[in-house]
């Protein structure tokens, strides 16, 4: 008994004696989806060292549902900074932060924002300057992400135009069929008239509509909307020829040719 | 001079009037009904013409082409969720009904407080 006394404490010694852990990962920046190598080396208190075995390795993740860490493997599964530490027998490392961006046919988006900041303004948070709401750009990219690109191109050419009518609804007769409009026209052209000028049919369904339930999600904003179509009551306007629909799509359609 | 310009401006007055309006080619309106934003009302009229030119001409754009000018949209905004438009058509009914105007609009605030 007086022996096993003796002995315990020197066994938790040889099983918990690194005296410092560090951390690395083969890369800082990862794709969603993705996964980065952890290496975690620990020193002894004579000075060596020597990289730590996976299995007595607890990992502390935060955001918690950011990532995940199978062994010594971190897979990626939410866009934003997410910080990593180890820890062996009580012994934390060092914290590294990850940046996990989203990547969607190439086009890096932009974090989710924070909603009650994104909310709190007419116009919102729109971090990477392209016209369209963060939050609309991501919600966009995530409903269109299997279907033909074309799909993303429309609903972001409908993300700018709504901007227009947040920011000058007073201008509603001058913006409503050149701007607001506009990716309902190009839309009508994918779908309907398209062959007819040797290009292919690609949309089947209404872009618009969706991207504006999202855009205009707050009483302010849908109050805006409202202002800007009240402007255009009470008058008649025509719809414009087929030979001109695709002229209102605002991006590159070469792209789209057969 | 003048009853001369006065004659050539009678004379061609036809001429310049034949541009703005094409006599030969029907216009359609599209009406839009309660509930329906500018966006969806536009979305609702070329739904129409593509319904006519499908049903009607057989998708023979050239044939469409060669009846139906402009295809319009004549657009009165619905407010309140419609509930404005709910209570035009209400009175409407009730006035068709043979309902005196001022009864029926009683009758809807009662009913509305209600």
């Amino acid at each position: 008994m007086k022996i096993f006394i003796i002995l315990f404490p020197t066994l938790l010694l040889f099983a918990n004696n690194f005296k410092t852990i560090t951390l690395e990962s083969n890369a800082t920046t990862v794709n969603v989806g993705d996964t980065v190598k952890l290496t975690t080396t620990g020193t002894y208190s004579d000075g060596s060292s020597s990289s730590a075995v996976d299995e007595n390795i607890t990992y502390t993740i935060s955001p918690t549902d950011s990532a995940v860490v199978n062994g010594s493997v971190f897979r990626a599964k939410k866009d934003g900074n997410v910080t990593v530490q180890a820890a062996i027998d009580g012994v934390n490392s060092n914290t590294i932060t990850l940046n996990i961006t989203w990547v969607v046919n190439g086009h890096v988006l932009p974090p989710e924002p924070e909603k009650a900041l994104n909310d709190s303004t007419l116009l919102g948070i729109d971090s990477n300057n392209n016209g369209v709401r963060d939050d609309v750009e991501r919600w966009i990219y995530e409903t269109y992400k299997d279907k033909h690109p074309i799909h993303v191109d429309i609903g972001m050419q409908a993300g700018r135009a709504y901007k227009q009518v947040l920011e000058t609804p007073e201008r509603a007769k001058e913006i409503h069929d050149t701007v607001v409009n506009a990716p309902l026209f190009c839309a009508s052209y994918y779908m309907y008239y398209a062959k007819l000028f040797d290009d292919p049919i690609l949309v089947h369904e209404r872009i618009d509509a969706p991207v504006k339930s999202k855009y205009f999600n707050t009483k302010d904003r849908n109050d805006v909307y409202w202002r800007y179509d009240k402007l255009l009551s009470g008058d008649s306007y025509p719809l414009p020829d087929i030979e001109k629909e695709k002229s209102f799509c605002d991006f590159d359609t070469s792209k789209y040719k057969k | 001079m003048k009853q001369l310009l006065f004659i050539l401006l009678v004379w061609f007055y036809p001429l310049f009037s034949f541009g703005a309006i094409n006599e030969y080619l029907m216009d359609v309106y599209f009406a839009n009904g309660i509930l329906t934003d500018e966006g969806n009302a536009t979305a609702n009229t070329i739904l129409l013409k593509r319904a006519i030119q499908k049903d009607t001409y057989n998708l023979n754009i050239k044939a469409y082409n060669e009846d139906i000018g402009n295809v319009l949209r004549a657009y009165n905004s619905t407010r309140l969720g419609g509930l404005d438009d709910l209570y035009e058509s209400f009175l409407q009914k009730l006035s068709l009904a043979g309902w005196n105007d001022a009864l029926a609009r009683l009758l809807f605030c009662s009913l509305h407080q209600s």
